[in-house]
């Protein structure tokens, strides 16, 4: 067959290829094994001898022209094969997503690990303590002696003469100073649910949860007191906040007080959370007063140290614009799901 | 305790500092100001006189009046208050005034024209709790003596400020306008005004009492008789003040009674002489001895109590309330007024045992100045003599126990270690100062603060209660905030917390949200199971039935979770919590930690997907295999989940088990009973600490197989019976060491197979030296068959 007559073939069946499969088979048919080119190089040995060269020189100018086509047209089928069968995959993104639902972690856990975490950096060991306290714990070794006035401040749950519900997670404190042998400083927090009797409404609970702070060294001030609820207030509700101090009364601290810390909402303006005074109430706080130290065998004149409490809801509270303390206790999905994850705060 | 600003004046000038400035001074010195207001708001309320009342045309219940309120101005208002008679001086809100924050405008009612209105006391502000009978019902009647077109508001002495302190209960100082007084003068450092007490003069050592005090709780009590009293309505400014101060006005002799008390912090009582003749002794009660209160109690005295008594009975509870038998009635004409102290403790107890709480009983349980008591006395003699037209002749008999000291005791602080508690280098000369303010007696030597305890601060009784005072007025915010400098050591963390929280993690992963539930619960809803020698703790004295015991199980609470999310259209709930429990074993407190987790609705639901997973008991007997199988503990062989006829019946009998791990049973698994819930909840609880005991402390892993595994699925049957886990049992009982898992991948039946099912199981091989060829495979798979053959009866399907 002529060269001519075979190129005009070929151009004619690779304008009208427009799959890959028919691309294959003119590959087949021109450059295969038994294909025309292929064919034709190998009758090239029936030319006369000085016919071949040039013979030889012609048909693989057409071969490389006929391979550079295909290759050409595979390509341009394949392009607008993958167009085409993208375009038949085309779904409505706008349709709803679907997903399983994540768990999350109680916002009272949640804040109680956080406030956790900021002590531990300071390296107060994380502990935890009975519910069924007893009253030597509870009151007596914290300075309330039977039927102290201010045991009325802590409304109690009694279970026999010497059993009550812990009304505070101070017990530990007095559990941890008389565990510690060796009377050495100490550095503790513990946390859990406290009991008082109280009536539940919007702003009380019979049970809460309260988180507890104690440090005991040579030395220790009110000032190191102040710095260290400081950089609590902060690290809790902003670096920009500042803490006030008042004078309080616990009978077992003194000096005695309790600190607030300026509203983050309006920054000290007045507003609804703060009640339109500038400062939120935060939590209590003192110097160990010396009959605790002296009943839990340590020599107040040796070491000093200070204490303090943090009612937990109430921070949450304050920090996501709660208004019901019974909304922690209902356990409405929504209502977990919602304080524990919107700020995106950590752990 | 409610503070009268006009009241405080009488003692110490602050007339430069506005109410605010007082709220903030005294809240940042330790003394609470809740709230300041007005005793009352209205504005423009004028004194008025009827001057003729008719009946409403219209309303049979009103009436129309006219109401003069200058020579010749006279309005008409309609009044609906039975008790307005002509010629009455009246309250009258005239048109434009404002009363209880609204302006009031001229109306009509019912058809007839109205100019204003008369007010009652609750009008303007007061609390209905404290208005004295006359004036409860209907318009208040002014006296005849107060003048046409005054302000009423001044007039009544209502135009004051009241100040409410919420006072911790170290500062029992400050229930009294004396106290608070002191503190302001601490405070601003303003001297307090000298009082001036008009006494008359009684130059006789005569006495007509006898008085045998062998009570030794107490330490001072004074008697003095008065004659010739004249019981009746007391001053407009004693009513006043007392109802600002929250006390309801009754007569002269209660009301001066109360304001004293209110005043100087001393309760005082009055008795009618006549009761109780002349013989007083105070003496321990006797047992079984019983007396009829004023708020006509019966209670039954101890020895532990103190009372006032005469040679038949006894007259009074001494510093809580006194005897009817011995009351100041309308017929009274002498009295007997009695001012004491008693020991606190003692008062306390016999207040807890009596349960009556006054005024009085409040003071003397936390303590009461011994040296104000005469000045107290003499105080009320003097409001007496002028309101009550008493007549004295004699003085007071009074009583000292020989305990009190000559010289008050001293405490020493030295300048170092205030200064090493407070944090800083703080001046000698501000120290001074503010012991000065307090009015503090002390010196000053070799660095020690040498200061005189005082009879009406019982609080400040060591050094560290000095330095409180001292910080409290230098400013706890002037002291300078610094972290304290301690050795770097590492934080431990109860072990505890840490395994909580891989578990919690692990609940949170699969979809469970963390519960909190109260520990407090109904006898009912306190425990899943409870074992013969166990029993729940009860609370003595509980809130309700629904909070009287604490809970052995977390598990009812958590359904009521779940319910109550169900009831708010929250259908898919998982909830876990992981909590302390508390009960008694043989009597004894066991302190525990239980895990549990419900769930109901669906694991996922998106129709639009045609989607859906239902929570039911295999996903919950899966949230135990995935929590056990974190440290790669199997089921079959770590532990058991098995069926049984002892399940608690919190659980649905047939769709339940007992998880069981080294033969002890840690937890009960299943669908919650249908007699419990409505809903279909499914639910495990387990001892913590068997979930925490999963958990090794040094764990080598090793690596895992690069090496494909080979899948195989193998089909048999075998008799309907034949429980899924004793056949995957058996199977891992041949120790196949190559075989890595063998799960159940399809069960069914149908009636071809005549009371048997076909049962798929998909097995993974894999070794971690080399690829496993068919034949390795068809020889471990052989065994199980063979083994299934020999064991259930099995056929290859």
């Amino acid at each position: 067959m002529e060269l001519v007559i075979i190129k005009e073939s070929f151009e004619i069946e690779i304008n009208r290829a427009r799959t890959s499969k028919e691309i294959h088979e003119i590959s087949v048919n021109y450059l295969g094994k038994k294909g025309s080119i292929t064919t034709m190089l190998k009758d090239i040995k029936q030319l006369p001898q000085e016919e071949r060269a040039q013979k030889a020189k012609e048909i693989n100018v057409l071969k490389n022209e006929i391979q550079e086509a295909i290759n050409i047209r595979r390509e341009e089928i394949r392009d607008e094969e993958m167009i085409a069968k993208l375009e038949s995959e085309k779904i409505d993104v706008t349709l709803p997503g679907l997903y399983v639902n994540n768990g999350v972690i109680h916002p009272l856990t949640k804040m109680k690990l956080r406030i956790e975490s900021f002590f531990k950096t300071m390296g107060y060991d994380i502990l935890s303590g009975p519910e069924v306290e007893l009253d030597y714990y509870n009151f007596e070794m914290l300075n309330f002696p039977k039927d102290h006035p201010a045991r009325e401040m802590q409304d109690t749950f009694f279970i026999d003469e010497i059993h009550l519900l812990r009304t505070h997670t101070s017990p530990m404190q007095v559990r941890t100073m008389q565990g510690n042998e060796e009377k050495t400083p100490l550095r503790i927090i513990s946390s859990g649910k406290v009991f008082r009797r109280d009536e539940d409404d919007a702003t009380h609970s019979h049970q809460f949860m309260q988180l507890e702070g104690l440090l005991i060294d040579r030395d220790i001030s009110l000032a190191h007191l102040i710095g260290t609820l400081q950089e609590l207030a902060r690290f809790v509700f902003g670096q920009d906040r500042n803490i006030r101090v008042r004078p309080s009364y616990f009978p077992f601290t003194e000096p005695s007080m309790e600190v607030d810390v300026d509203c983050f909402n309006c920054s000290g303006a007045g507003c609804n959370i703060c009640k339109g005074t500038g400062w939120i109430e935060i939590l209590g706080a003192g110097m160990v007063h010396p009959n605790v130290l002296r009943s839990s065998g340590y020599d107040p004149e040796e070491f000093s140290g200070f204490a303090f409490g943090v009612g937990i809801e109430r921070i949450v509270m304050l920090k996501y614009g709660i208004t019901n303390i019974r909304d922690f206790y209902t356990n409405d999905i929504r209502f977990i799901a919602k304080t524990s994850s919107r700020d995106g705060g950590m752990i | 305790m409610k503070v009268s600003r006009k009241w405080l004046n009488e003692y110490i000038d602050i007339s430069t500092y506005s109410n605010a400035e007082v709220q903030e001074a005294l809240t940042r010195s330790g003394i609470e100001v809740e709230s300041f207001y007005k005793i009352s708001s209205a504005q423009g309320v004028i004194v008025g006189q009827v001057t003729a009342v008719k009946e409403h045309p219209n309303a049979s219940k009103l009436k129309v009046c006219t109401v003069l309120v200058d020579n010749n101005e006279e309005h008409q208002v309609v009044c609906g208050a039975s008790n307005v008679i002509e010629y009455a001086k009246v309250a009258y809100a005239k048109v434009g005034s404002t009363v209880n924050g609204t302006m009031i405008e001229k109306a009509e009612i019912r058809g007839v024209e109205s100019y204003g209105m008369l007010c009652s006391l609750s009008e303007l502000g007061i609390e209905d709790r404290v208005i004295d009978e006359d004036n409860k019902e209907g318009i208040v009647l002014l006296s005849n003596s107060l003048k046409l077109g005054r302000d009423v508001v001044t007039e009544l002495g209502f135009d004051d400020t009241v100040f409410e302190l919420g006072l911790t209960p170290n500062r029992s100082d400050c229930l009294s306008i004396i106290g608070v007084a002191y503190e302001l003068s601490a405070i601003f450092n303003i001297p307090l005004k000298s009082k001036v007490i008009s006494y008359p003069e009684i130059d006789t050592d005569k006495q007509i009492l006898e008085l045998f005090v062998s009570s030794k709780d107490t330490s001072y009590f004074s008697l003095m008789p008065l004659h010739k009293v004249k019981l009746s309505e007391s001053p407009q400014f004693i009513k006043s003040r007392l109802m600002a101060c929250g006390i309801r006005p009754i007569n002269n002799i209660v009301d001066i009674t109360n304001y004293v008390l209110l005043e100087t912090g001393q309760p005082l009582h009055a008795f009618d002489l006549h009761k109780t003749g002349n013989n007083i002794e105070v003496r321990s009660g006797f047992k079984g001895e019983k007396l009829l209160t004023l708020d006509e109690t019966e209670v039954t005295l101890s020895p532990k109590d103190i009372v006032v008594a005469n040679q038949d009975t006894c007259l009074s509870l001494a510093g809580v309330m006194g005897g009817i038998n011995s009351r100041v009635s309308k017929y009274t004409t002498d009295i007997l007024l009695e001012c004491a102290v008693f020991d606190s403790a003692v008062i306390r107890e016999t207040v807890k045992i009596s349960e009556i709480k006054t005024d009085a009983s409040t003071r003397f349980e936390k303590g009461v100045d011994i040296n104000r008591c005469e000045m107290a006395l003499k105080l009320a003699v003097s409001l007496l003599i002028q309101h009550a037209d008493a007549k004295v002749s004699v003085n007071p008999i009074v009583y000292k126990s020989p305990d009190i000291l000559e010289n008050p005791e001293v405490i020493e602080l030295s300048y170092q270690k205030l200064c090493k508690y407070v944090g800083f280098n703080i001046e000698v000369e501000d120290v001074v100062d503010i012991l000065k303010r307090l009015q503090f007696k002390f010196k000053y030597e070799n660095e020690v603060f040498k200061v005189q305890k005082l009879s009406r601060r019982l609080d400040v009784e060591s050094d560290v209660c000095l330095i409180e005072e001292i910080v409290r007025l230098y400013g706890l915010e002037n002291i300078e905030p610094v972290l304290p400098k301690l050795t770097l050591k590492s934080a431990t963390v109860d072990g505890l917390d840490s395994k909580e929280l891989v578990l919690k993690g692990i609940l949170q992963g699969i979809g469970y949200s963390e519960a909190v539930t109260y520990a407090l619960t109904s006898e009912k809803k306190a425990y899943v199971d409870l074992d013969i020698d166990e029993s729940l703790i009860k609370i003595a004295n509980p809130i309700s039935s629904e909070r009287e015991y604490l809970r052995k199980s977390i598990l009812p609470s958590l359904v009521e979770a779940i319910s109550y999310n169900i009831d708010r259209q929250n259908h898919d709930v998982k909830l876990y919590e992981l909590s302390q429990i508390n009960y008694l074993k043989n009597g004894e407190v066991v302190t525990g930690g239980k895990i549990a987790a419900a769930i109901s609705g669906h694991v996922l639901e998106f129709p639009l997907f045609d989607f859906k997973m239902t929570n039911d008991f295999y996903f919950i007997k899966g949230t135990i295999q995935k929590l056990f199988g974190i440290t790669g503990l199997v089921e079959g062989t770590d532990y058991d989940i098995l069926p049984s006829d002892d399940i608690p019946e919190f659980f649905h009998p047939y769709q339940s088990a007992k998880i069981v791990k080294n033969g002890v049973i840690i937890g009960y698994l299943g669908k919650v009973h249908p007699s419990i819930t409505k809903h279909d909840i499914y639910a495990f609880e387990g001892e913590f600490q068997a979930f925490k005991d999963i958990f090794k402390d040094n764990v080598v892993v090793g690596s895992v197989s690069s090496l494909p595994s080979t899948k195989r699925d193998l089909s048999i049957v075998v008799p309907i019976g034949t429980s899924g886990m004793s056949m995957i049992k058996k199977a891992r009982e041949l120790n196949i060491e190559d075989l890595d898992d063998i799960m159940i991948h399809d069960i069914y039946t149908d009636q071809s197979l005549s009371g048997n099912k076909s049962v798929t199981f998909r097995l993974k091989f894999s070794n971690s030296e080399k690829t496993l060829t068919d034949e390795d495979v068809n020889s471990y798979v052989e065994k199980i068959i063979e083994s299934f053959a020999n064991e259930f009866n099995a056929t290859l399907r």
